[in-house]
Formats: C-alpha cells, structure tokens, sequence
C-alpha cells in the first residue's frame, strides 16, 4: 500500500496516565504491583473488595481493573465482564490468579479480558500488560468520512479514487450498448460488482443477470452449470436442471474467471454465442438463448492464447470492449472510505454502530499489503466487527498478526528481547496470515517442508 | 508457476481424472491430495478438487509414498508371519490376534475394505475355537469397523453378536465394550434412549476397567445431552472425567471437554462452549496426533460459530480443519466441512455455493462409499435450493436423500427428510 493519504495529525505529548485499580486483599503482592505500575509512571490503588471497587469505578475514571481472584476464578471473572459492560468509560480488565488454568485462560480471552497473571507475579509480564493498556489508551480516534455510493456505478460501487474514473466512464459508455464487455482486474477488485453496474444500466436492466464463477465449479458440473441437464444424464443429476444461459435469457450472462476454463468447453460457449443457441446434457432439442455476455478474468488472455490453453475466437468474441480495474493499493483514499462503508454495513448487519477509526487502526490498514484488494478488506472489517466493542474501530480489533508481526509498531517502548521460539512462531504466524491459513503455500514461501510447517504450527498452537 | 518447469501448476481434479482408479494407485492418489495446496483464485468457492499440485513436487515425495507402502506391507507381512507362527504353536488364538493385528494396520491408513477381509478371515478361525473370547474380539473389531464405514445397521448386528457370545462366555468386560459400541452406534444414529440402554447395560456387566467405565459413563452423558437432560448429562461427564483423570486418560478428558462443551452450547453459554472447545484441542495438542477427535471438535467448533451467526469465524474454523482433514485423508470429515461450508454459503445467499454440497456428494461416493453421509449431504443441499427459493430443485435433492436412506437405513434421518419434505410447497 503506498501511503497516499494524509494520516491524521496526532498530538506530540499526549501519553496518558495509567491509572490502575486493583480489587483484593493481598498486601505484599499489592505493594509489589503499585511499585511496578509507579516505575512505568503510573498509579495504583486498592479497592479491599468488589463493593468497595464499584464506588471507585463510579467515582473516577480508570484504565485497568486488576483483580486478584482466588476461589471461583471463572465465575468471578464473568461477574466483572458483566459489570464493566455496563459501565461508561470503562477500564481494561486483567487478572490475577494464583495458578490459572488453560480454561480459564481460554475464557478470559474470550470474554475480552486482556490478561490472566500468574502469582507469583511475573514482572516482565505485568509490564508488558500495562504498556499494552496504554498503547490502547493512546489512540486517538477520528470520524469515519461520509460513504456516498457512485450513481455511476450504479449505486452499489464505493469510490472516490481517481483511479475509478476510466472505469465508471467506461461502464457508462458501454452500458446502453449490446456489446461484450471483457473485465480485467485482480481477485478482490470487484469484477462481478462493475458486471452489475454495466447490466443495471442497460436496456436489459429488467431481465435477470446471471453469473457463473467458471473457476470455482468442478469441471465436471460446469458444463451442465451452463447448459444445463435432463434428468438421470449422468449421475447425480437427479432432476431436470435449467444451465444460467437460459437461465439469463434476454438479460445479462457474466462469465467470472472465463480463463479457467477447458477448450472443450471454450469451444463449446463459443458455439452458443455464436449460433445463440444451447443444448442441454443429455438433451436433443436446442434451445434458443438471447445473453448480452460479460466476462471477466485475473488472467493474462493474450498470453494463454500464446500458450495454446485460450481460443482466440473466443477472446475477440468476448473482448469487444475491456475494461481494467485497479488495485485497492492504487485506489489512494477509497481504503478509508471503503473501510467506512463496510463498517456500516457489517455494522447494521451485527447490530453495532460505528462513529469513528483510531489512528492506530488506521495506520495498520494503510500499512497492510492489500493482495486481496477489496475482498480481502471487506473479511478484516467483517471480522473487525464482529469482535469490536465500542464505536469506534481501534487496532486492537485489527487482525492480531498485523500488530506483533512487525507490520507497524503500535507499541513504540522496548520490548524485552525475544527467544528464537517467539521469533519463528510470529514469522509463521505472519506468513499463514498472508496466505489465510494455507499451510501449503506458507510452507513454500517458508523454504520447509509442509509436515515440518504443520508439526510446528500445532507445537505453537498457531 | 513452477521455477524449475516454468509450468503452471494443476489443479487436483485434473490430476485425480488422469489416474485410474486401481488399488496400486491408491497411496500415490492419497498423497497427491495431502500435498496439494490451496490458491487464492477461487478462495472462497475452493473445494479440494480446486486445489494445485506441482507434479514435480509430487515427484519428489514418491520415495518417501514408497517407503510408507513399503513400511505398510512390511507390518502387514510380519503380522502374516506372526499367525503362521502361532498356528505352529498351536495357537489358534495368538492366529486371531495377529490377523486382528493385521485389519487394525489396514483400518490406520483407511483402508477399510481390506481391513474387513482380515477381520473376516480372523472371525471364521475365532469361530472354530474352543476359547470364544477371540470371536468376542473379532466381531468388536468389525462392528467397529462398519460404523465407521457408516455402516450402522451393520455394525449393530456384529455388536450384538459379540455382546450374546462375550455374555455366554462370562467375558464381562467383553460385554461392556460390546454395549459401548451398541451404544455408540445408537449414538451416531441419535437414538439416544437406545444408546442410553445400552451404556447402562454396560456399566452393569461386571467389567472392572476403569477407562472402559469412563466411556460408559462419557456415553450417557452425551446420550443425555442428545435427550436434554443437561444436568444428569453434567453428573455423567463429572463421572466419566474423574476416572479418566485417575487412570491418566488424557483422550478420555478431551471426549468428556468435547461433549461438556456442547453441553454450554444448549444452554446457550457460547463463549464458554468456545473456550472448552478449544481447551479440548489444547489437550489435545499436547497428546500428540488424533486427526479423528481434532476433527470431530473442531466440526462441532464450526458449527457453534455457524449457528452463532459468526460467518467469517465459522469459514477460517471450517479452512483450518479442511486443511487437516486433507493431510489426514479424512474424506468423510472433508465432507461434512464442505456441506457446513455450502450452509454458510447458503445463510450468505451465494448461488454459488452448491459447489460445496457437489463436492460432498462426491466425496461420499469414494472408494469406501458413505451413504447415510451422502444422503444428508443431498438433504442439506435440497435445504440449500429451499433457501435460494429453488423449491423443485430442493425437491430433488431431498427425494434423492430419500431414496439412499431406503436402503441404508436410519430412521430419525428419514423422518427429518421426510418432515422438510412436506414443508416444501405441494408437499
């Protein structure tokens, strides 16, 4: 991503106090913890029980609740959850158990807690919470821009770029017209969302618009996807099956991925665009078809027609006219308008409001290499709501990876140094970030062999 | 793009067409699918068929798939041996053992055909001895084999002979197991009053095996679960957990997790449901390797997200098991992930999802057919069409799951198939 956006100006000195409130009765570990918290230049008071707790979180404000939990650690610990949910301007919540359980621990993750301490108190631990606590404190956070959908695009497509012009100048120059349009872009640039715009605006607006992802259908059912079947053709086609040419008869065909496709079948589509009819599998009738066709490819056609593996009757059938979407990382300002508009949407569809963006928040996004373009930033903003908690989008709902894998320090103080085991298992963790999980290709990528990968994922339990 | 070749990789379903369906092929077929690895092209419709291959990866690993036949037919030639040896002992019943021995290597690596015909070998000498213990032993083996070949009307009938012939024999414990898979096997077919019988007919067999009263415990908790009676489901797995801990059973725990978590699930306690989950799989990490009960817990994972209406977290849970059902040649899991993949598809209303429920029905009709899977794959399917407002195509589907379940059996699937039948309109 190249950073072509202003990044909000952020104040020079606005390191916030931490102010920490501990819950419990347990004199020597306290005194331990007010004078770790003082060395990070913080404070700490003691609240002797969970009454005398509430009236001070009512009174003043604070940024991390630590309780010191004994007997009933899980239960306990879910009390506070449900007491500080309710709870305006509330403060983080860890705690302290004398030995936590990988239940517990599990639970509290879930619960949103942001540690579980062991006692004895592990200094180097309890630090590195409380500069977690204030790097979260310190983010500052901005109002998300307006989203005003392009009526160019047909309403539905969100950008502001300049990138975008050629494009919505090219879906309205072709949209009125019968003509085969051919989109080119990366996966993830919103190839299918352009196919609309362009139908939507046409004189087949009223008609249905069919697609087809040629690449995701088994080869063996794409045929009858497209065409369609009798009953018993073959087997599992357990009912008579009408193929999406018929299907988007005097509307709009778009064929997604059309690269992927054999050059049986190639020749086959060809033969229907041509003669504008079709056959069903195991049928003997033609039946007449009227599609204006859209295609789309992340491939290079040109070069599979050199290779022999793309028809070039096909591609000139198709291609009369092409258009090229751009990147998301050369869509300039659309990433936050974009983030903006996905926030509204996964927002009303999970019940959640979202004002504003952190600036942390925001620097993880622009620093993020968008291989997946517009998908890819639609699943982290979904995912991002799903887990946030407030109005705002802040870092810490961002993937964990992009804030321990080095792709922006959000924590700027020194860390202690990390053990080799750490370092490997974040590198893997980044690396199966960037290929979602796929052990596979972060085991090429990794230069091991897939077992070795996969035996040290579990050993890490990545 | 391969950087020796300069070609393109292929994709699996290209390469599976190639290769003949012979039994000589079937380890280098199973390799070619571990090895594969998933593109982003088609990420969120890849189904394994999808995924690329290099061939001159797959090259490369031919000398470690030849070592591992070799390694394979070496056991299996010693466990061959091992019955020779003991049938010049005059020991017919050491000849059962090393046949059973035998099946048991054949059933590791999924080969369940050939594991039924040592099984089957190993049950006609059994049924000739004097001693039916190895009979008891046998019939065990091959009930357990055939539930998990699906085959559950059968394997009852083999438990049920074991159970008449270890009662015959006094081999109590012999008896308990046999309950245990009876009531496993009710278990699978959710008829849990049934499978509570049973469990309780084994516990009151007499057998002393602490980890074998824990599962008998572990099965009426979960059969109370299936009934909705939380608490006396609560007691069981508190039963069962306790001596699993004292016989250090660490899988016994991870069941009894597995379970307590579905248990917070009906009770509508999801976080805490996902928090026991994943203990379980912590456990189980550090047990080493359970691809089947991994599998098992992070399905019902994907489910709990799924039925949370956690969209994304259900499709990352649903690739990550993918991938180890994949490695694993858990083809049976592999389609159970694809038909819940295709019902996110569905709530997600993408059309295009149905080329999750085809590959299940694929997967289904492999070399180890699984028809009662096959028939809920085409259920789910039908539901699927019935959500896109395909009712004639949902039909179908579900007329088709129908008619599998025929012959294979399973009343309360049928009854389900039947009763969203008749939801459909003119049903």
């Amino acid at each position: 991503m190249t950073a072509q956006q202003p990044l909000p100006t952020v104040a020079p000195d606005r390191t916030p106090t931490l102010r920490v409130l501990a819950v419990g009765d347990s004199s020597p570990l306290l005194r331990e913890l007010a004078r770790h918290t003082e060395a990070m230049g913080g404070v700490l008071e003691v609240a002797p029980d969970s009454a005398g707790a509430l009236r001070v979180l009512a009174r003043e404000r604070w940024t991390l609740l630590l309780v010191l939990l004994e007997e009933d650690a899980e239960d306990r610990l879910g009390w506070w959850v449900e007491v500080l949910r309710r709870m305006s301007g509330r403060p983080r919540l860890a705690a302290l158990v004398p030995t936590p359980s990988i239940g517990l621990s599990l639970r509290a993750s879930q619960l949103g807690v942001m540690d579980v301490l062991a006692a004895p108190l592990d200094r180097e631990r309890f630090t590195d919470l409380l500069r977690r606590v204030r790097a979260a404190e310190r983010e500052t956070t901005f109002p998300l821009p307006e989203v005003k959908p392009q009526p160019l695009g047909g309403g539905r497509i969100v950008a502001e770029s300049p990138a975008m012009l050629p494009v919505f100048r090219a879906i309205a120059q072709v949209a009125p017209s019968p003509v085969s349009v051919l989109i080119l872009g990366d996966s993830g640039t919103g190839k299918e969302l352009v196919a609309q715009a362009i139908h939507r605006q046409g004189p087949r607006s009223t008609q249905p618009f069919v697609a087809v992802n040629c690449a995701a259908i088994p080869e063996n059912l794409l045929e009858s996807e497209l065409f369609g079947h009798e009953k018993g053709s073959f087997t599992g086609a357990v009912a008579r099956k009408i193929g999406r040419f018929e299907r988007a008869t005097r509307g709009t065909l778009f064929l997604d991925e059309i690269g992927d496709m054999s050059l049986a079948l190639q020749g086959k589509i060809l033969r229907a665009i041509q003669e504008r009819e079709v056959e069903r599998v195991g049928g003997s009738e033609p039946i007449p078809v009227d599609v204006r066709m859209i295609a789309a490819t992340n491939r290079d056609l040109k070069r599979l027609i050199a290779e022999g593996r793309f028809r070039e009757d096909l591609y000139y059938r198709l291609a009369v006219v092409t258009i090229a979407l751009p990147r998301l990382a050369d869509r300039g300002d659309d990433l936050m308008v974009l983030t903006a508009h996905f926030l509204q949407e996964f927002g009303k569809q999970y019940a959640k409001s979202f004002t504003g963006i952190t600036d942390q928040a925001l620097e993880l996004l622009l620093r993020h290499d968008w291989v997946g373009n517009v998908r890819e930033l639609r699943n982290v903003i979904e995912r991002s709501v799903l887990v946030a908690d407030g109005d705002a989008l802040r870092a810490e709902y961002l993937p964990e990876e992009w804030r321990t894998g080095g792709d922006v320090a959000v924590e700027p103080e020194p860390r202690s140094l990390a053990t080799l085991r750490d370092v490997e298992a974040r590198h893997i963790a980044r690396v199966l970030a960037h290929t979602q999980g796929q052990i596979g290709e972060a085991a090429r990528i990794l230069g091991v062999h897939r077992n070795t990968l996969a035996r040290k994922v579990r050993e890490y339990g990545l | 793009m391969n950087r020796g070749t300069g070609l393109p990789p292929l994709r699996v379903e290209q390469a599976l067409r190639l290769l003949p369906d012979v039994d000589a092929l079937g380890p280098l077929r199973a390799f070619l699918l571990s090895t594969s690895q998933g593109g982003e092209d088609v990420a969120p419709y890849r189904t394994v068929g999808k995924r690329y291959l290099q061939p001159t990866d797959l090259r490369a690993l031919v000398p470690r798939a030849t070592a591992q036949v070799g390694a394979h037919l070496t056991a299996l030639y010693q466990a061959a041996v091992d019955a020779l040896e003991a049938e010049q002992r005059d020991d017919p019943a050491g000849a059962v053992r090393a046949l059973l021995t035998a099946g048991e290597l054949e059933e590791r690596v999924r080969r369940g055909t050939q594991a039924r015909a040592w099984y089957d070998h190993a049950l006609r000498i059994a049924e000739g001895l004097r001693d039916r213990r190895p009979e008891v032993t046998a019939l065990r083996r091959l009930g357990h084999l055939e539930a998990g070949r699906d085959a559950v009307e059968a394997a009852a009938r083999l438990y049920q002979r074991s159970l008449a012939v270890a009662e015959g024999e006094m081999d109590h414990e012999g008896a308990a197991r046999a309950c245990q898979g009876l009531g496993a096997v009710a278990l699978a077919q959710g008829k849990w009053q049934g499978a509570e019988s049973w469990f309780r007919r084994g516990l009151q067999s007499g057998a002393e095996d602490r980890v074998l009263i824990g599962r008998l415990h572990l099965g009426l908790g979960d059969a109370a679960r299936g009934r909705g009676q939380l608490a006396a489901a609560a007691d069981r797995l508190a039963l069962a957990r306790e001596l699993f801990e004292e016989s250090g059973h660490g899988t016994g725990i991870v069941h009894v997790l597995n379970v307590s978590a579905q248990l917070d699930v009906l009770r509508e306690r999801r976080a805490e449901a996902l928090a026991t989950f994943r203990e379980a799989l912590a456990r189980l990490q550090a047990l080493g390797e359970e691809p089947r009960l991994e599998l098992a817990i992070r399905l019902n994972i994907c489910q709990l997200y799924f039925d949370w209406g956690r969209l994304p977290d259900a499709e990352d849970e649903i690739r990550a098991a993918e991938e180890t059902a994949i490695v694993h040649g858990a083809t049976r899991d592999l389609a159970r992930l694809y038909m819940l993949m295709g019902k996110v598809r569905g709530r997600q209303r993408d059309d295009t999802g149905f080329v999750f429920f085809a590959m299940a029905v694929e997967l289904c009709r492999g070399p180890e057919p699984a028809p009662r899977l096959e028939a809920e794959a085409y259920l789910e399917y039908g539901l699927f069409r019935k959500e896109l407002n395909d009712p004639d195509e949902a039909r179908a589907y579900m007329e088709r799951a129908h008619e599998i379940l025929d012959g294979a059996g399973n009343g309360p699937l049928l009854a389900r198939i039947d009763a969203e039948l008749a939801q459909l309109p003119g049903g």
